[in-house]
């Protein structure tokens, strides 16, 4: 019987040929602890998608479709140079406000989360370094997502610390919840703007969300009053990704050390990933998107 | 048909630098190297650009083999509905 991770990438071998080389090529890469890690969320998501009444072939067509607006959207921004998106107003009407759209999006950036192995190496960069940044008592995350960041942390850290998750889209904090069944975690359905806190948090992450806004210096700004003098913040953001709901372009990994300095951030550690395997000369030629997370303390 | 399988062989070849590609309407990803989801954008792009079509998010990747390729091209084209 195959693994929930072997049967996904034989499905979408089935379906495409294409998308599927990058998988198998992956596959070859992936740690052992990777596969593990993969094989339990797949697990558990599944059980997600069977109590709702569907299952992880959903899901994969979910993929299948994600991939396509990739592509497209791809297309497009090697010959404009730009995202399709302009303004948050926009993606909100086409996207966020279309259900069965954001239903496939959502459920296609799950799988993508294991599937990718850049993904997957921002996420280990997070795991093995986040004892560094020790001892805290209030971590928030912003933008829910898979829930992963959070349930490490929450591994990590401990029962005596206060998490909270904040997120726009009820959906997002539906499947959150189920995928951290067990931890201690106040979900916030709030805007990160129309979000107030009494006190102050000692960690922050932020995982691909500042380029989904048309300007994410004010965002940047909210955090660094959010967080106590000592704290620190995980980001993450990519270069050069059009999807469907990414309105604001980093073109290369400076614009991004750029602005968080400027939001009054120093960076402590960082790692970024192309999201193709190769030179970095190719990569640089065919503007292949790069995987950017930083780990950030207030500059003083 | 044969004639288009022909225009996207010469296609196929100078985008993928493979001087032995020889499609055939079952041909695959699987069974040429160089066609990946990198190139496989290129690919279309150059599609797009010599036919004077454009496909949708949902047909860029639904195709199953060079024939379904092939069908949507002619589908689009003036003339061949």
């Amino acid at each position: 019987m195959s693994s929930p991770l072997e049967y996904i990438v034989a499905r979408i071998s089935e379906q495409n040929p294409v998308a599927s080389k990058k998988l198998k090529k992956n596959l070859t890469k992936f740690s052992d602890e990777h596969k593990k890690n993969a094989n339990e969320f797949f697990s558990l998501y599944s059980e997600y998608l069977n109590s709702i009444g569907k299952s992880i072939d959903y899901a994969i067509d979910c993929y299948l479709k994600m991939i396509g607006d990739m592509f497209y959207e791809r297309l497009q921004f090697l010959e404009t140079g730009r995202y399709a998106n302009e303004s948050y107003k926009d993606v909100n009407a086409r996207i966020y406000s279309n259900p069965e759209i954001m239903d496939y999006h959502l459920h296609g950036l799950m799988l993508g989360q294991f599937l990718w192995l850049d993904q997957y190496i921002r996420f280990k960069f997070f795991c093995d370094n986040l004892r560094k940044y020790k001892p805290i008592t209030r971590y928030l995350e912003i933008g829910a997502g898979h829930g992963l960041y959070v349930s490490e942390a929450a591994r990590q850290f401990g029962e005596d610390v206060a998490f909270e998750v904040l997120d726009i889209s009820p959906s997002s904090i539906e499947i959150c919840k189920s995928l951290v069944k067990g931890k201690k975690i106040n979900f916030i359905l709030s805007d990160a703007f129309a979000y107030e806190s009494s006190e102050k948090f000692d960690f922050i992450t932020i995982g691909e969300v500042i380029e989904h806004l048309e300007d994410p210096l004010p965002l940047l700004e909210k955090i660094y009053d959010m967080l106590c003098e000592n704290g620190n913040v995980y980001l993450t953001t990519p270069v050069n990704a059009p999807m469907i709901d990414h309105i604001y372009l980093f073109n290369n990994i400076e614009e991004i050390k750029s602005l968080v300095n400027k939001a009054g951030f120093a960076i402590v550690e960082d790692i970024a990933v192309y999201s193709d395997d190769m030179p970095e000369e190719l990569a640089v030629k065919h503007k292949i998107p790069l995987m950017y997370a930083c780990f950030m303390k207030k500059a003083k | 048909m044969e004639i288009l399988l022909n225009e996207l062989s010469l296609l196929f070849r100078d985008v993928l630098d493979n001087d032995n590609i020889v499609l055939q309407v079952n041909t695959t990803a699987a069974d040429i190297d160089e066609w990946d989801s990198l190139s496989h954008i290129m690919l279309i792009s150059e599609i797009e650009k010599k036919f004077k079509i454009r496909f949708t998010s949902m047909e860029i990747t639904k195709f199953k083999n060079v024939g379904e390729l092939a069908g949507s091209i002619l589908s689009k084209l003036p003339g061949e509905n």
